[in-house]
């Protein structure tokens, strides 16, 4: 062993004694005593949760979740669809509803308001109509 | 796992993670490392008893923390820091009990390596065990390990977490320290 040359002899001494020194077979007695002392640790009870049978649930757990997830997504995009088709339909009504008034038929039908009861009478007697026909 | 890993190293830590090998493996750990891991403790606390007690918990710690450790670092690194981590504990303890400062603690120290019956009776020896009792904590780990163990640098820079060029001005200057003890003693 090369030593460093130290100022004081002290440090200089050759293999740097520390006069520790320790009971007769110290470390094999401690190396066996230490051994049979180990507790169990969570390393050593992982092989017995490992061992146990997975149960049905457990196997079929992440198919089951995988296949709520694309449940899930199917009826989102289902939803999205019926949003939009709804969506469009309500423009297509609302495009008939500023249409329709613009036809004359429409009009004569349902806006002009002029045809009193009177005139309707009249064209009906001229028609033949008699009150006496109805049971009233 | 680190490459720099030696091979016999990356063979016994592969046999720690699994939980079928790991006790035996543990076994080996313990043949191989009690010893310098005892011989770091004692040189900071200097009692073989107290020494044998903080050894016994460095093991225990490390069996108990087998499944954090990822196999990173060298197995021994991260020994030497949990015995580090006990030694360095044991004495805040110590100087809490006897209510002393970390300045009054070279004496206690120097008491503790004068009763203790496992230190044989070279005198040179023991005046320069009390010359290492009077330096800070962390110079005596650095002194400890470079002088007595001749660690290299490098790896007592793993286990400190400390850059090369710190711990080799800390151990010049414990070197220094130490030389001014004994000249002056």
């Amino acid at each position: 062993m090369a030593t460093k040359p130290y100022k004081n002899s002290v440090l200089d001494r050759p293999g740097h004694p520390d006069g520790m020194r320790v009971p007769e077979n110290y470390f094999e007695s401690f190396a066996r005593d230490m051994i049979s002392r180990l507790p169990e640790n969570e390393l050593e009870k992982q092989p017995a949760r490992l061992l146990t049978p997975p149960t049905r649930w457990q196997r079929l757990r992440p198919f089951v979740y995988m296949a709520a997830m694309f449940a899930g997504i199917w009826c989102m995009m289902n939803m999205f669809s019926m949003i939009q088709k709804n969506a469009s339909s309500f423009n297509d009504t609302s495009l008939i509803a500023t249409t329709t008034p613009a036809h004359d038929d429409y009009i004569i039908d349902y806006v002009i308001d002029d045809y009193n009861g009177d005139q309707l009478l009249d064209e009906l007697y001229a028609e033949g109509f008699s009150p006496n026909d109805f049971n009233f | 796992m680190s490459k720099s890993l030696p091979e016999d190293d990356i063979d016994l830590v592969q046999r720690l993670r699994d939980p079928a090998t790991c006790r035996e493996a543990f076994g080996e750990v313990i043949n191989r490392y009690s010893e310098p891991l005892y011989w770091q403790i004692r040189r900071m606390i200097n009692s073989h008893d107290d020494a044998n007690d903080l050894l016994q918990n460095t093991f225990m710690k490390a069996w108990q923390a087998l499944d954090n450790f990822r196999g990173d670092a060298r197995l021994s690194t991260w020994l030497y820091k949990i015995a580090i981590n006990e030694s360095l504990s044991h004495l805040e303890r110590e100087r809490r009990r006897q209510d002393i400062s970390i300045d009054d603690e070279a004496a206690s120290i120097a008491n503790t390596i004068e009763a203790d019956e496992w230190i044989d009776g070279d005198a040179l020896s023991v005046k320069l065990r009390k010359a290492v009792a009077h330096l800070p904590e962390k110079q005596r780990l650095v002194f400890n390990m470079k002088y007595f163990d001749e660690m290299k640098y490098e790896q007592m820079s793993e286990i400190l977490g400390t850059s090369v060029g710190a711990l080799k001005a800390s151990y010049h200057l414990a070197v220094k320290k130490i030389e001014q003890y004994l000249e002056r003693d």
